[in-house]
């Protein structure tokens, strides 16, 4: 032991003693130092996220053969014959250098994550303590596995310019497949070299959330690993530097056993969590909007705490075929589990699991109307690829792949979650337009004290009859505060730009929705894994910044910003403006219609590409802004529609303040009139316009209405469009300027 | 030929083949994306910023380790020549290396956006800047690893460069001149096209030749060829 200590004091005072090891340290605080001339520069503050140290990391994974190459090279020349004159057993020899090298690398650690944790504390506050909480023990973890390989390989190499030499190779070929700096490829996508744990995305509300399991076997992965090289190194050093032995065997054995212990059960927590979110395809056939669901009666039992739920439900549906069919597909979560079904007769149907869907036996093919009695229970299966895609909102075009997960509408996770009417977490046909029964009676029940409903809850009890809002039951984070005539719910550690950008929502809300008609939202909640806003009666949810993707509508609220305030009022009430339309307008009659000839499809979509993806993943289902199809085998074509977004930015603008209107006003008669792609983009990004404003048509809609407006009147004019928004439910742009046309007497035509 | 090419560098054969070898699996993996719309833009990251930098750490250690050290400061051959001899060979590998990747690239089908001499300023630039800044970090206090952090620290400015490049220059169309452009070592991966490109070549590729220039200045000083030779990893 005195031998080990002596060791490990000497390589830590040698590290220390040397210019170059200082020279790293400043140049590892050189990306902080950037960050924060940048934010000096440009005045925006930089994103409040871990993943910043990333690339301190990957430089200091990078030079880590100039730090330690000399102290493991050193022993094995001349100079090394004459220190070890009497040589000290490998083990010892091997453990001393190894902690001397670690303990003499932390400062380098201490001071970037000091560096980031100021950084982000200043620009972000409180959730800066993520940069110590999940920070440091993962530079910890890097930093062990790359000394462990450098140990190894130095031993083999002999000489620091040979070990640099193939370290870079290593480090090229481990940067290149863990998608190096690329910021949209999520941590689960290569967990076995992921060893600086590269895009690891926390979630305010729940930390490291989704990805815990799978983070933490990572880490138990990454020291079996570690302990393995090392173990090799001990092998190899006995043949390389002769003057070594072992004092028994066990000094090999103990730390093989202890790698071989850390990497199995690494292994095994991986795997389990892939599993456990593992994303399932659909079955070929899912019956899209084949069955229309006449009656629901449902009550589900939810405990958040163990991320259980169990449910029974009367469903009366009508198929919308001339053909029958003698199957009948739901779909359902793969998680839960389908624990009974009947027919109206008493007879029990056969069920069969089939990827994200279940199949019951249609138990009267002839008749048009089924009503099916349904049990379910379990534990939500939530892909982790579900916060890191595009989804739904997005309003223009986007690559919809055919891997892509389903939007999360529910989640039950360490307490936290919430249940959305459009969620697979109770078995429904598969539809294109949203989950609404013609009548229908839920009741939900929990027993957790942090759960909020949509309506007022008795006894742990909330009942919800006639049609259903989008947000049912969520389950609220700690901290609170008030805006206006609403309370915003937000977890304790949710960035600070984030929380601001709340604020704007919910005074944009208060705004809102009196114009419109309906109650102003007195609940506002920050939930995670949720890209988009939901609006749902009293309920309003905002995301909480989880994840890589949000709607681009809302994607300006999620990051720091250099936008002006009334800018971004007026995005915030274009997006609510959007969100509460997408419930007014009906569902699209006919949705598989085909909207471009054949000849016109963008091969990318085509055949081949569901063939070479198995074919069996249904994209996300509701992309109402877009007008979308499948054919049986659900090839998508995509037709940028944006008359949700044209209509809720008109909305908005009539509410913004005049600067804001006219500023706006010029820009949309510039790109109609034919400007540029570079200014059209230039100016929708700046202004935190939607972005289908990029597109001349919907700019034309805008322009039309406005120049209408200004014949009758634009507080006339915003009260007419609302009313007959309310009223008459138009389809698409073309009915809504019809019925607009008609009551005011002025001509109006998209 | 290659026994006489080898005898020239009697230290560092080694690392020059782990060199070789890095960019020989550089060059399945671009055989293997040459089918990919971005194979022209693989094999520019290939030539340019991979190719360089193990090549200028081999140059970094060019006397490290050197057996006949002694005799060469003993001999009347003058060490830069001998310098000058061994970086030759080094940066004239990785020249080589270059050459086979363009002509190959040019059999398998994969276009550069410039022609002729131009594709192989695309290396040859930021080989000698590279090349010639290990050489003088490791000649300047007599320590290798100095010379390899210098590189590396170059390498990891070109890499980021390409970021200011990409900030700076977004409004100019990619065939406007960006003056911001000249300050990345890396610019054909960013702006291939910015009529300021052989500008950018030129001044990168002269500075290198100053460096190396500079170097063999500084191997005239026996005292720092000595400390390399003796302890190579020693500070």
């Amino acid at each position: 032991m005195a031998k080990f200590r002596k060791i490990m004091r000497l390589e830590i005072s040698l590290l220390w003693r040397r210019r170059s090891f200082w020279v790293i340290q400043i140049l590892l605080l050189v990306p902080a130092a950037v960050t924060v001339a940048a934010w000096f520069v440009s005045g925006i503050r930089p994103p409040a996220e871990i993943e910043s140290l990333a690339i301190s990391r990957q430089i200091l994974l990078l030079v880590l053969p100039i730090l330690v190459g000399p102290a493991i090279t050193k022993d094995l020349g001349l100079v090394g014959e004459i220190i070890w004159s009497t040589p000290v057993e490998s083990l010892t020899h091997l453990a001393g250098l190894f902690s001397g090298l670690w303990v003499g690398l932390l400062p380098a650690v201490l001071l970037n994550i000091s560096a980031w944790f100021v950084i982000q504390f200043v620009a972000h506050g409180l959730g800066a303590i993520h940069v110590w909480l999940y920070g440091l023990p993962i530079f910890l973890l890097t930093m062990t596995v790359g000394l462990c390989l450098a140990l190894f390989l130095g031993l083999i190499m002999r000489n620091v310019v040979l070990l640099q030499i193939v370290w870079v190779a290593l480090w090229v070929f481990w940067t290149v497949n863990v998608g190096g700096l690329d910021m949209f490829t999520a941590l689960e996508k290569r967990p076995w070299i992921n060893f600086s744990f590269h895009n690891l995305k926390l979630s305010p509300s729940l930390g490291l959330g989704l990805s815990q399991n799978l983070a933490f076997g990572l880490g138990v992965w990454i020291l079996g690993f570690g302990l393995s090289v090392f173990a090799l190194a001990m092998l190899v050093s006995l043949v390389v530097d002769r003057r070594r032995g072992l004092r028994g065997w066990w000094g090999m054995i103990a730390p093989a056993l202890a790698a071989g212990i850390f990497l199995a059960g690494g292994y095994a927590t991986i795997t389990q969590a892939e599993q456990a979110h593992a994303l399932v395809p659909s079955p070929f056939d899912i019956q899209a909007d084949q069955w229309q669901v006449d009656e629901l009666s449902m009550e589900v039992r939810v405990d958040p705490r163990q991320g259980w739920l169990q449910g029974v439900a009367q469903l009366s549906i009508s198929n919308l075929n001339s053909e029958s069919d003698d199957r009948i597909v739901l779909r359902l979560n793969p998680g839960l589990e389908l624990t009974a079904a009947q027919a109206e007769s008493g007879t029990q149907l056969e069920v069969q699991r089939d990827g994200d869907s279940v199949w019951l036996t249609n138990p009267a093919p002839a008749q048009a109307t089924q009503r099916l009695e349904l049990a379910w229970q379990g534990r939500l299966q939530i892909p982790y690829t579900v916060y890191d895609q595009e989804y739904q909102y997005y309003d223009r075009p986007g690559q919809y792949y055919y891997d892509q997960p389903q939007p999360a509408r529910a989640l039950l996770l360490q307490g936290a979650g919430y249940l959305l009417r459009d969620g697979d977490w109770y078995p429904w046909p598969w539809i294109s337009g949203t989950r609404q029964a013609q009548t229908s009676r839920v009741v939900l029940r929990t027993a957790a004290e942090n759960a909020l409903a949509s309506v007022p809850m008795q006894d742990g009890q909330a009942v919800w009859t006639g049609p259903l809002p989008a947000a049912l039951l969520v389950f609220l984070p700690n901290r609170q505060q008030t805006v206006e005539h609403s309370t915003i719910y937000a977890p304790r550690m949710v960035d600070s730009t984030v929380l601001d950008h709340a604020k704007i929502f919910t005074a944009a809300a208060n705004r809102l929705f009196p114009v419109l008609g309906e109650p102003i939202p007195t609940q506002v909640v920050l939930l995670p894994y949720i890209g988009d806003v939901i609006w749902g009666g009293d309920l309003l949810i905002l995301p909480d910044g989880s994840g890589f993707f949000r709607s681009k509508g809302a994607d300006y609220f999620f990051q720091p910003t250099s936008l002006a305030e009334d800018l971004l009022e007026r995005a915030a009430l274009t997006e609510l403006a959007r969100t509460w339309l997408r419930e007014r307008v009906p569902p699209d009659p006919d949705p598989f219609q085909r909207v471009l000839p054949e000849e016109e499809w963008d091969p990318s979509f085509g055949p081949q590409m569901w063939e070479n993806q198995g074919g069996r993943w249904v994209p996300p289902v509701e992309p109402l802004d877009l007008k979308f199809i499948w054919n049986p085998r659900r090839v998508e074509i995509l037709k940028p529609s944006g008359e949700i977004s044209a209509v809720g930015y008109w909305i908005a603008m009539q509410l913004a303040g005049e600067p804001v209107y006219q500023d706006d006003l010029a820009v949309i008669a510039k790109v109609a009139n034919g400007a540029d792609k570079q200014f059209r983009f230039q100016s929708v990004y700046e202004r935190a316009m939607p972005y289908v404003l990029e597109s001349t048509a919907a700019n034309r809609l805008v322009l039309r209405l406005d120049e209408w407006a200004g014949v009758i009147g634009r507080e006339q004019a915003l009260q007419m469009v609302v009313e007959t928004l309310r009223q008459e439910r138009p389809r698409d742009a073309d009915q809504l300027f019809d019925l607009l046309s008609a009551h005011s007497g002025v001509a109006l035509k998209n | 030929m290659i026994q006489i090419w080898m005898a020239r560098l009697p230290e560092r054969r080694k690392e020059l083949l782990a060199a070789s070898g890095l960019l020989l699996a550089a060059l399945w993996y671009f055989r293997l994306n040459t089918g990919n719309e971005s194979a022209a833009f693989t094999l520019i990251i290939i030539l340019e910023l991979l190719l360089p930098l193990p090549f200028s750490l081999v140059v970094a250690g060019i006397f490290a380790g050197d057996p006949v050290m002694e005799l060469l400061q003993a001999s009347p051959r003058p060490a830069f020549l001998a310098l000058a001899e061994r970086s030759a060979i080094v940066l004239g590998s990785g020249a080589i290396v270059g050459a086979i990747f363009l002509i190959l690239a040019r059999a398998w089908r994969v276009y550069l956006p410039m022609n002729g001499l131009h594709q192989v300023l695309i290396w040859l630039s930021p080989l000698i800047l590279l090349g010639g800044v290990a050489s003088l970090g490791s000649l300047a206090r007599g320590k290798v690893v100095d010379g390899i952090l210098a590189a590396i620290l170059l390498w990891l400015a070109s890499a980021a460069s390409r970021q200011v490049v990409g900030l700076f220059c977004q409004d100019i169309p990619v065939d406007q001149a960006c003056s911001a452009a000249l300050v990345s070592p890396a610019l054909t991966s960013v702006r291939p096209l910015d009529p300021g490109w052989l500008l950018n070549r030129l001044i990168w590729l002269l500075m290198g030749l100053f460096f190396l220039g500079f170097s063999t200045r500084l191997a005239g000083n026996e005292e720092r060829l000595v400390k390399i030779a003796s302890a190579e990893t020693s500070e």
